[in-house]
């Protein structure tokens, strides 16, 4: 009996106890999930569902170039080592100081590849996730895929194509980093590779290309399409045949750029006082600063970076030529160098200095006019000019743009660099100085110099035949127009970088610096002609800049310190490659 | 939803309890041998013991009342009577004897007092894992704004530093050395078993250790009982993840059973600031100024602009530049803390309360500093039955803080004594407003104080300090907190209540803690004369943030029974959750119209941001103890703990702790020892403890779809970025640790010693933001595991009760030692790059930031500084040209002149001898040959740095190690004194073997920018043959850096020392006496604290501490200061 009782009141306490195990489970049930996503971003599982997420993904590729941190090294590269820019004497940039001075240490913030790499990356997810949200999303369908796919190999190219330029060699990936145990250590592979990739992507790109056609706003210039998937290879093949003195890879740049003029004339609108079409759809020379660089998106333009000062603000430039840190600056960190000043040694035509030329008072401001004087006024001013003699018309003030919201496209590629592209590449296909090349070269030269010249003087102040008959001058004035047209566009140290390389022998593009250095073998020695091209910009030292820059690692960046200490794969550019012999004490 | 399915089901919970009865009456007489009994409580108890009905006996003893069930028993009890139960059944009318109580009167005797360990309650003697408890009553009459302060110096191997002087502040504690290199190295604070962190999700650990939330702040030192310190990872692994820095426990007061009792206590404390360094005043000031700007150029107009220094009386402003102020003086106060506490506590068998309330109201011993606090705790303990207990805990604490906009004694060190606090008339009388400088003149020179109302662009640096009072009075900074900690908990014994029985403890709880701060600031523009479109033209700030945070437990505590009594085993199973949410916001407004002190008015926006952050985590804890004969004792502990920042691989992780204890001195041949040797046990534990990082949502790639627009117009397309790699392989940071110990008491445990060894082994350390190879398109992963590291050492802790008792006198003594040896075992290289500084040319009074594999955190390391030159390098070729000396015996005189002590700028050999050029000069010794620019050659009265290498030239390959922050030796002593009713206690504190970087003096000695110095300076050198430590003034202007204070040993000083903390004289009233005045309790307590500092370091204060991988650097913070105390306690 006692037995049972204790039975029913164990039994009884077995009871009582449930409510509080429910308790305990419920408690439990209720937060097991230890998974928290965040409320402001999207993670990966539900992103790359939607057609939309892939064209975010796509512009955002495009958006990470927009970063200053890319093009503040574009500008620096191309630009400021070059002879067109000089740091201004305050403020002083530490880092610019150094490049200046041919003095450029390891820690140099321009030697930071990081940033392109970023963008490459980016067009690498695409590249890799995208194809499949054809099976999830069926609006995305395989067209679309092509022409996204195209894009970002088209983009990816074109950031390695900067890479080889400024580094030589550089690690080459084509792999999209999303998860940190991925492996990341990769060696320097040679220029050599990496620019045969970029050229088998490029003509990958090329067969599912977005259309020219295809829009006709600020699309048609801001995405890659098929012409500028054709100017990035035409520059890759001109800067190949430059450096292995290739006449194949010279007409294949020839060729590139023929297809990309005939599509530019083919698209081309006949304007209503257009009366007899133009050999090239170029604008006029006092209107060619508004609609390049004002209006921006110009017809002649091929693919340039949006930027609209709303969401983003191109600071590179804004900071690099126009006001430094605030709106309140009344400078940037570089002006242009005394090469654009009343000397004109750029404008000289026919052996004669001429005024004549809208770009001589465009491009800079007050010529002359005191130490600070030669500031940049391409990509900077928001003056409409007006026509006339520019002579008379002089240079543009400084007009008062805000510091943010700096809405100013970056110009990669547009027709006259593609039409002086090919006159220099058949420059360097003539047999000799008797070639029909040279003059039809020379025309083209001829072409893009006159449209900027004051139409009254045209007959006394275009280019003369005369001049330029032999295949060195020709060369050479295909390089000065370049200068006088391109000038502060991203281009000049690579066009001395190329006129370098026409001269000199026994450079080895399949192997790396760093695999010369170690074979011993002797660098090869630049030429003293383009050494004396770029020091032109220094009022005294220049000779010294030219014997730091002797040999050819020191045409490229080093590679940065941090990049170094953190892969212990990548070999250092041997120029800059430090010796660690002594012993420290700690 | 979460929170209402738990609300829900403790409703259900409570529901079901209730049983179905039916009711009857029933009635009857008590008597006892001495007849009837009147007041004798008659209940009628269920199978849980729970009373369902009640009555008391009249005069005549009888009682009727109506009962609920039958199968009840009915209990009566009566004071003085033996309680006696009987069932009820079907009887009607009961005719109860109680039999007098025998027992009732004699001494209860307390024998093995039981303490918590690792969520059970065991007998102290078989606790088998480290840790010292530390109690209040102590400390009791000593002022204390948080418990840390209490704790220095009282655990062996708990290191606590303050954080400065100012109010509220804090404390960096740390526990056994340092096992993190990243995030927050402080212990854990669990209050009453709950886990009490800093809700401040933004304070960033590794870089500051000011000006964070204390956290402590929000607990009521009076409502503390006593502090348990977890040392080794058997006791801490119950914590898990948490407890990787060891874990403060403390417990609060609860109710008592017994008569309401109301205990008031009153302090005041006044404390004032320690003597600082001697500054120099006015005149020497400028003095000295005009030396340092004549030094570099020489020229005689070299001061003729800076009217400040001139005394020019023609000068608008001169009566403001003529003074001796003691700017130091001026902030600082005699600072008043008035403290009030209150408590109520009592309750019956059923219920037992405790009611606290706190005011404390503060001010700082610099001015405007003020600090209110008002606590309260509510505690509520309530027996349903002798099986279910339902318990509260309830605390609230505002903590209103007003600060000083910035640090004002920093400034007053560093501003012009020549300078007038108060702008002042031409006779010299201070007028009602504040001195602020003119506007700043042009490096050009064209606009100087002569030419308008211009500041001089030499006295920028002062001007950019401002006017310290005018700050003090007119900006502020005021942070406010609120937090809410309530628990609700409950306890039901679902088997036997006795001794001989089965026991199974089922506890749940819930809490809660509910955190709000928002610290707004202002800065009016009449602190500095800009222009209304300057930045800091009235800026108003504000920062709010909040936090909710619930967690909930329950367990399962199994007591089995056994017949063989020297077995016992307890055994616990635990779940945990804890959710947490917090959001916050900045805003700062600049441009304010004048008079309005809020961000809310819509004037110029300069910065707005907001967080918000959710966390979950939740964990299991299994946690065993078991004792054969109380002699031989095992405890074990396992804890999993899950942790959304981690991928599906390594979500998980199991800490377990192993403990054992042998308790020698039970066995039988320790018997003849047992006369003066009470106690002596050996222990030894293992365990495992761990860390997650800081930041959430590691484990996901996450796209920010918001990045932006790409393009021109109305079709501008939308932009998403991915924002870093995905961590798939982040692991969770560990520590393994192993510690070995004893104990033994002497003397009926009068005397207690233990003895600790521990060795931890700390590996995947987390790091944040580690660089990686940028090909990646990434510079940084947000965490990555990178090395290892090992933390050995011992601690002995000695207490000594009475140890000394003549007649009313008895001595009581403590004193405890700790030592830590912390080493990096492996680190990965990426880390160390990133990590370590380079040497830079161009950086002065920088310390090489350098963690090393083989050494320890730091470690510091500069040039050793070897003085100042004597004579300066044209000395040397003077006196060749005068002689005409050939070039041997040039050499042989300089030779000659270094052999007899006498120092030039000049290299010298190994040999001691000088370097000699090829044209027969001494080499000069120049600075950083190498890099162009900062290349500098030294000249007489620089400092000396010594050229380690003999190459001629001061570089990075100079810099040796001078020595580690950490200390060697560190603890603290006490002795209490006592005399009848009085009582003497004396607390110490020490650490030794520790190197300060004393960046204070740095910047008080440079004598190369126009802040004021110490009066030390006075001693520079100023011409050949000077001997003298000091070097020369020398201005250096912006760009280019001065070269006499490089980081050197100079100024690395030895941090070692005693402080005498507390002094406390107290006297306890005789209860009887004070029994006449309604009292219970009466004490009176006076002390003195922070009454003296041994130590040779120069500064103020060296106890500084060390922040992540950084080394200690003094940088002039509000010392410690000094104060005493006088409380009344009084208990009605």
């Amino acid at each position: 009996m006692n037995k049972i009782k204790k039975m029913t009141s164990g039994v009884l306490k077995v009871i009582g106890a449930v409510p509080m195990c429910l308790f305990a489970t419920l408690l439990m049930n209720s937060c097991v999930d230890t998974v928290l996503l965040p409320d402001d971003k999207t993670v990966d599982e539900d992103f790359w569902k939607t057609k939309s997420d892939v064209s975010s993904m796509v512009t955002g590729a495009y958006y990470s170039m927009l970063s200053s941190s890319v093009l503040d090294k574009l500008m620096v590269w191309s630009d400021f080592r070059s002879d067109e820019l000089v740091p201004v004497s305050s403020p002083t940039k530490v880092a610019l100081t150094e490049i200046y001075a041919v003095n450029i240490q390891t820690t140099n913030q321009y030697a930071d590849w990081g940033p392109l790499y970023s963008v490459i990356n980016n067009c690498n997810i695409v590249l890799d996730r995208a194809k499949n949200v054809m099976n999830i999303d069926p609006s995305y369908t395989e067209g679309d895929y092509l022409t996204d796919r195209s894009q970002m190999l088209a983009l990816r190219a074109l950031c390695y194509f900067y890479l080889v330029r400024n580094f030589r060699d550089v690690p080459y990936s084509s792999h999209a980093y999303m998860n940190s145990s991925e492996k990341m250590n990769i060696p320097q592979s040679s220029p050599d590779s990496v620019l045969t990739l970029c050229i088998n992507d490029l003509q990958e790109a090329e067969k599912t290309a977005l259309d020219p056609t295809a829009f006709v706003d600020w699309r048609s210039k801001g995405l890659i399409n098929r012409d500028a998937i054709q100017a990035i290879l035409a520059d890759i093949y001109l800067w190949r045949a430059s450096i292995n003195h290739s006449t194949e890879d010279y007409a294949q740049c020839v060729s590139y750029c023929d297809k990309i003029i005939e599509s530019k004339k083919a698209n081309h609108i006949q304007k209503p006082n257009e009366t007899i079409l133009k050999d090239y759809p170029l604008s006029d020379g006092q209107d060619m600063f508004n609609d390049l660089y004002i209006t921006q998106n110009a017809e002649e333009s091929i693919f340039e970076l949006q930027f609209n000062g709303v969401n983003n603000s191109n600071a590179a430039v804004c900071q690099n030529l126009y006001k430094y840190s605030s709106n309140s600056s009344t400078t940037g960190y570089m002006k242009a160098s005394t090469l654009f000043g009343s000397n004109a040694v750029i404008y000289v035509n026919n052996n004669a200095g001429k005024y004549s030329d809208y770009r001589f008072w465009q491009n800079c401001f007050k010529v002359d006019a005191g130490a600070e004087s030669y500031d940049v006024r391409k990509m900077t001013t928001s003056t409409q000019s007006s026509s006339g003699d520019p002579n008379t018309r002089k240079a543009y003030i400084r007009d008062e743009r805000a510091y943010d919201r700096f809405a100013q496209n970056y110009i990669f590629y547009r027709l006259s660099d593609i039409m002086l592209m090919k006159a220099e590449a058949m420059t360097q296909m003539a047999i000799d100085d008797k070639d029909v090349q040279l003059r039809q070269a020379f025309n083209i030269v001829k072409y893009i110099n006159s449209r900027s010249i004051y139409q009254p003087n045209l007959s006394s102040d275009s280019l003369k035949w005369s001049y330029y008959n032999t295949k060195v001058s020709m060369e050479n004035l295909v390089l000065n127009e370049r200068l006088r047209e391109l000038s502060f566009e991203g281009k000049r140290w690579y066009d001395l970088m190329r006129f370098n390389y026409r001269r000199v022998t026994g450079v080895d593009y399949t192997t790396t610096l760093a695999t010369q250095a170690e074979e011993g073998r002797e660098f090869v020695r630049n030429n003293a002609d383009m050494l004396n091209l770029v020091v032109r910009k220094y009022t005294s030292g220049g000779q010294a800049a030219a014997s730091k820059m002797r040999t050819e690692p020191y045409l490229y960046m080093p590679v940065l310190q941090r990049e170094m200490d953190v892969n212990p794969v990548l070999k250092q550019n041997p120029a800059y490659s430090s010796n660690e012999d002594y012993t420290k004490n700690y | 939803m979460s929170n209402k399915r738990i609300i829900l089901s403790v409703v259900l919970a409570l529901m079901s309890i209730g049983i179905y009865a039916q009711s009857r009456r029933i009635s009857g007489t008590v008597i006892d041998p001495q007849g009837p009994v009147m007041m004798a409580n008659v209940t009628e108890r269920d199978a849980n013991d729970r009373i369902v009905s009640a009555s008391q006996t009249d005069i005549n003893g009888n009682f009727s009342m109506e009962i609920k069930s039958p199968n009840n028993k009915l209990v009566i009890t009566y004071v003085g009577d033996k309680t006696k139960t009987l069932t009820i059944g079907s009887k009607e009318t009961f005719e109860i004897k109680l039999d007098a109580d025998d027992h009732t009167l004699t001494e209860v005797v307390v024998k093995g007092a039981r303490t918590s360990s690792g969520g059970l309650f065991i007998p102290k003697r078989e606790v088998s894992v480290t840790q010292q408890t530390f109690n209040m009553d102590a400390v009791e009459g000593m002022s204390f704004t948080t418990a840390d302060e209490a704790l220095q110096g009282e655990i062996a191997g708990l290191d606590i530093v303050s954080n400065s002087g100012n109010l509220g502040s804090g404390t960096t504690m740390r526990l056994r050395g340092v096992t993190t290199i990243n995030g927050n190295a402080n212990p854990l604070i669990v209050v009453d078993d709950k886990i009490f962190d800093n809700p401040d999700q933004t304070f960033d650990f590794a870089n500051a250790n000011e000006e964070q939330y204390a956290s402590l702040l929000s607990v009521n030192v009076e409502d503390i009982a006593s502090i348990t310190v977890l040392k080794d990872a058997a006791a801490t692994a119950i914590w898990g993840a948490n407890g990787a820095n060891g874990v403060i426990q403390i417990t609060t007061k609860r109710g008592v059973r017994g008569k309401t009792r109301i205990n008031f206590s009153y302090k005041f404390t006044g404390t004032w600031q320690p003597k600082g360094y001697k500054l120099l005043n006015g005149d020497d000031y400028t003095m000295m100024l005009k030396e340092e700007f004549y030094n570099p150029s020489q020229e005689a107009t070299s001061t003729t602009n800076i009217a400040e220094l001139n005394y020019d009386a023609s000068w608008a402003e001169y009566e403001n530049w003529n003074n001796n102020t003691d700017w130091v003086k001026a902030v600082q106060q005699f600072g008043e803390m008035h403290s009030y506490n209150m408590n109520l506590t009592g309750g019956g068998q059923r219920a037992q309360f405790r009611i606290s309330a706190g005011y404390d109201q503060q001010t700082g011993s610099i001015i405007k500093q003020k600090l209110d606090r008002f606590s309260t705790r509510l505690v509520l303990d309530y027996n349903v039955s002798d099986r279910i207990k339902f318990s509260t805990n309830f605390a609230l604490t505002y903590t209103g803080n007003d600060m000083n906009y910035s640090g004002l004694l920093g400034i007053a060190q560093q501003i012009a004594p020549n300078m007038s606090i108060y702008r002042q008339n031409a006779d010299g009388t201070d007028t009602n407003e504040y001195y602020i400088m003119n506007p700043s003149g042009n490096a050009s020179g064209s606009n100087n104080p002569y030419t308008g109302n211009f500041s001089s662009y030499e006295m920028r640096d002062v001007r950019g300090m401002g006017n310290p009072i005018a700050i003090a009075n007119l900006a502020w900074k005021k942070d406010q907190t609120y937090r809410i900690t309530p628990d609700f908990a409950v306890k039901y014994e679902l088997l036997g209540t006795g001794a001989d029985q089965h026991r199974l403890t089922f506890n749940g709880r819930i809490d809660f803690d509910i955190y709000a701060r928002s610290v707004p600031t202002y800065y009016p523009a009449a602190l500095a004369t800009d222009i209304w479109t300057s930045n800091s033209y009235n800026v108003s700030t504000n920062t709010e943030s909040n936090r909710f945070k619930m967690g909930g437990l329950v367990e399962l505590i199994y007591t089995p029974y056994f017949r063989n009594k020297d077995i016992s085993v307890m055994m616990l199973a635990r779940y945990e959750m804890a959710t947490a949410k917090s959001n916050g916001q900045d805003i700062t407004m600049n441009r304010l119209p004048d008079g309005i002190i809020s961000p809310t008015v819509p004037a110029d926006l300069q910065e707005m941001s907001s967080y918000n952050s959710r966390s979950n985590s939740q964990d299991w804890i299994y946690t065993a103890h078991a004792a054969y004969k109380g002699r031989y004792i095992a405890g074990f502990s396992l804890r999993a703990d899950g942790n959304s920042k981690f991928g599906p691989k390594n979500r998980w992780a199991y800490f377990p702790g192993v403990s054992f204890r042998y308790n020698i001195i039970d066995e039988s041949f320790m018997k003849s020892l047992h006369s003066w040797l009470s106690m002596a046990a050996l222990r030894a534990s293992w365990g495992i403890v761990g860390k997650a990082p800081d930041a959430d949502y590691l484990f996901y790639s996450t796209y920010n779809t918001s990045a932006g627009y790409y393009g021109n117009g109305n079709t501008s397309l939308p932009v998403a970025k991915i924002d870093g790699l995905k961590l798939d392989d982040l692991r969770w940071e560990k520590t393994t640790s192993v510690n070995l110990g004893f104990n033994f008491g002497f003397l009926n445990d009068k005397i207690e010693v233990d003895f600790d060894w521990y060795h931890k082994y700390t590996k995947d350390l987390l790091q944040r933001s580690v660089s990686i190879p940028s090909t990646t398109g990434y510079s940084s992963v947000a965490y990555a595991n990178v090395g290892s590291m090992t933390n050995d050492g011992w601690e002995m802790n000695i207490n000594a009760r009475d140890f000394i008792k003549i007649g009313k006198f008895a001595i009581s003594a403590g004193v405890n030692f700790a030592q830590n040896y912390n080493e990096i075992k492996e680190m990965d290289q990426r880390v160390l790059d990133a990590v370590n500084s380079k040497w830079s040319a161009t950086s002065r009074g920088a310390y090489l930031n350098r963690v090393q594999v083989g050494n320890a955190l730091g470690s510091i390391y500069g040039f050793r500084s070897k003085g100042v030159y004597q004579y300066s390098y044209e000395y040397l070729q003077n006196y060749q040209k005068e002689n005409s000396l050939s070039p041997l015996a040039y050499e042989g005189w300089v030779n000659e002149q270094l052999a007899a002590g006498r120092t030039f700028p000049i290299a010298v050999g190994a040999d001691g001898k000088a370097i000699m050029t090829s044209n027969g000069e001494p080499q000069h010794l120049v600075y950083n040959y190498d890099a162009g620019s900062s290349t500098y050659v030294f000249q007489g009265g620089d400092a000396i740095y010594e050229d380690i290498n003999h190459d001629g030239q001061i570089n990075a390959l100079d810099i040796v190690y001078l020595g580690n922050s950490l200390p060697k030796l560190q603890g603290g002593f006490n002795f209490t004194f006592r005399y009848g009713r009085w009582s003497l206690k004396t607390r110490f504190a020490y650490r030794f073997g520790n190197k300060v970087v004393n960046a204070a003096r740095m910047s008080l000695q440079q004598m190369s920018s126009t802040g004021n110095q110490t009066a030390a300076v006075n001693y520079r050198w100023r011409k050949d043959g000077d001997v003298t430590p000091m070097p020369r003034a020398i201005y250096v202007d912006g760009s280019t850096a001065a070269y006499n204070y490089q980081g050197s040993s100079r100024y690395v000083e030895d941090g070692s020392f005693v402080r005498f903390n507390n002094l406390q004289l107290a006297y306890n009233f005789d209860k009887k006496k004070i029994k006449k005045w309604g009292l219970n309790n009466l004490q009176l307590y006076l002390s003195v604290n922070n009454l003296w500092l041994w130590t040779k370091y120069s500064g103020t204060d060296p106890e500084i501490s060390t922040g992540g991988w950084g080394v200690a650097i003094d940088d002039s913070r509000t010392p410690r200061s000094k104060s005493f105390t006088a409380s009344i306690n009084i208990e009605f």
